[in-house]
């Protein structure tokens, strides 16, 4: 039985807009800041299961994508229908080229350069031009959230984003 | 005198270093060591903690580290000595100093160097039809956040004070020029491009992971489902060089916990480090204690407070516990030696530190030592409150000192995260549970 894993309550998607989704074709690898259809790419790459989900606030859709493994992946979706930010909750470190899309490249330039500084990391937060990512981990859990700071809709607090 | 005032931006190491030399051993926080040979320094800034002795306890240090000097930049690092042996042999044996002490990984994992001289046997994954895994070598791109290491997983005899894991499965990782097995590039993706695959990258010879679980992965490793994330094991069926497969690994040949193979004393571990004063200390001695509760050196005290992390894998905060601090409540909190600072966002306190670099987030520099109680809560309900203190960590930074009580960095704005790591562990006994070993309670949980 999975927990309640957001305490503030918030509109829910409704089933056409879920329907619309299987229907919608699959474009490449495109998640945040690409288009609510590259949601469901995400859960075939990642053979899931996707539910919408209670928002961050009623404005922001959430969609949440479970794995066999325990872990979850959530997107959230501005009202016009783009992915601003990426939350994970992983047994593996999560495959971020694919969940930042285009904006990938930008997060590998951020990491290597934080690299080049020596030491385990287990916690880092890389902010660069529009994009943040924070990622955690402890053991096997990692715990993170990507963000396209000029995406997120006023009054959303990303602190919500999990 | 002054102890407390970290603030002396006008004051060059060499002063500090003087100013700190009457505060050895000068913290307050709390500590649960009792019998304890806490001693500050009088004449220089070594703090040490010569108890609880006997066979199963090791000397643990937090210095500069295994090379010359402050070159690799360590700080609050703690390290141990382990000696491996060829499995059987009582004479084909290496002492690797400076392995790196790491409450929040499971593994030993040394540099393939360090242990050139011995001949160790290749762990060998069985060929699994489901997974379509071929039978070949076992190899592991084992990650962090960022960076990973990568190599063969071995079997070796490992012992440490009078304690010994016989044929523990660890990683040797491949630090030959060019690598003795090219990772594949989906390792190389899972390290941000950046192995760790040397002794300034990793600070250390290796790393002793006795974290609360008992293997580096367990069930999802076993079904070879990395459907998540990067691959963690690999079947490398041919010679050094040629390909290898993503594998279905059985738990047991995974890399270990080396504690839960020990004969006895295999159910978790105590660290009990000093009080390090604010502005640091130069060396920082304490002990490492195997077992809990299973013998008199070992027992929880009365006092302690034992904190579970959320035990359930389906659970998005699964191996974390609440922190509860100043006007915000941190969800994803957890202690671990392998941090080297707390790490969590506090708005009141100020950043803005020389030190800090633009990739690497924000130290704390506060004007003045800034105290603080946070309580933490676990899924239980139990509560516990710790005291911590944050420094200036570019005073820190210029001292000659490499152990510091202060240290703390920035989450980000607004971050979930709560990193209890090593400054939480100067003047407490930290025991950390190994989940499934004869435990009672049984479960992933810290006491202090």
């Amino acid at each position: 039985m999975r927990k309640v894993f957001r305490s503030t309550s918030g509109a829910w998607a409704g089933s056409i807009l879920a329907a619309s989704l299987v229907l919608a074709a699959l474009p490449t690898h495109a998640v945040l800041g690409g288009d609510v259809a590259t949601v469901a790419d995400d859960q075939a790459r990642l053979r899931g299961a996707r539910r919408t989900a209670a928002g961050a606030s009623e404005t922001v859709r959430t969609y949440e994508i479970t794995m066999a493994d325990g872990s979850s992946i959530r997107e959230f979706v501005t009202p016009s229908g783009v992915v601003f930010a990426v939350a994970w909750s992983t047994r593996f470190k999560p495959d971020l080229e694919a969940l930042l899309g285009a904006h990938a490249t930008t997060y590998a330039t951020a990491a290597s350069e934080a690299l080049r500084l020596p030491g385990i990391r287990r916690h880092v937060e890389l902010r660069r031009g529009d994009l943040v990512v924070r990622s955690t981990a402890h053991l096997n859990a990692y715990v993170g959230t990507a963000w396209l700071q000029s995406l997120v809709p006023q009054g959303v607090g990303v602190d919500a984003l999990r | 005198m002054r102890c407390a005032d970290p603030f002396l931006p006008a004051l060059g190491a060499a002063a500090l270093a003087l100013s700190l030399a009457g505060c050895g051993g000068g913290n307050s926080s709390v500590t649960t060591i009792t019998g304890g040979g806490l001693t500050g320094g009088t004449g220089g800034t070594t703090v040490r903690i010569d108890t609880p002795t006997g066979p199963n306890t090791t000397e643990v240090v937090v210095d500069s580290g295994p090379a010359s000097g402050f070159s690799l930049g360590a700080a609050n690092i703690p390290y141990v000595t382990v000696t491996v042996c060829e499995p059987g042999s009582a004479t084909r044996c290496i002492t690797i100093d400076h392995v790196f002490l790491d409450t929040g990984s499971v593994g030993l994992r040394l540099l393939k160097s360090k242990v050139a001289s011995l001949t160790l046997q290749a762990v060998s994954v069985p060929a699994d039809a489901t997974s379509a895994t071929p039978a070949g070598r076992a190899l592991e791109c084992y990650p962090f956040v960022l960076g990973a290491v990568w190599g063969p997983l071995a079997n070796a005899d490992l012992s440490i004070a009078g304690e010994s894991a016989r044929s523990l499965s660890l990683q040797l990782i491949d630090d030959a020029t060019p690598m003795s097995d090219p990772a594949p590039a989906n390792c190389i993706a899972a390290a941000n491009g950046g192995l760790q695959n040397s002794v300034s990258s990793l600070q250390a010879n290796g790393i002793l992971g006795i974290g609360m679980v008992a293997y580096d992965c367990g069930l999802a490793c076993s079904r070879g489902d990395y459907s998540s994330g990067y691959t963690l094991y690999y079947s490398c069926p041919g010679a050094p060089g040629s390909a290898c497969s993503p594998a279905a690994i059985p738990s047991a040949l995974q890399a270990q916990n080396p504690v839960a193979h020990f004969a006895v004393d295999n159910n978790g571990t105590i660290l009990t480090l000093p009080a390090v004063p604010d502005l640091g200390a130069t060396v920082a001695k304490g002990r490492l204690v195997f077992g809990i509760g299973t013998q008199a050196n070992n027992q929880i005290p009365p006092s302690a407070k034992m904190i579970f992390v959320d035990a359930n894998p389906a659970s998005a905060r699964y191996l974390y516990f609440t922190t509860a601090s100043a006007t915000s409540t941190f969800v994803d909190s957890y202690i671990d030696s392998g941090s080297n600072a707390l790490f969590f966002d506090d708005a009141a306190i100020p950043k803005g530190c020389q030190s800090s670099t633009a990739s690497a987030g924000g130290w704390y520099c506060p004007p003045a030592v800034v105290r603080r109680t946070a309580t933490v809560t676990d899924a239980f309900g139990t509560t516990a409150p710790i005291d911590y203190a944050v420094a200036n960590a570019d005073v820190l930074f210029r001292s000659s000192s490499v152990a510091f009580g202060g240290l703390a960095g920035s989450a980000g704005q607004g971050a979930n995260t709560f990193v209890w790591g090593l400054p939480f562990f100067y003047g407490r006994s930290v025991f950390t549970s190994i989940w499934g070993q004869a435990l009672s309670p049984n479960g992933p949980w810290n006491a202090f």
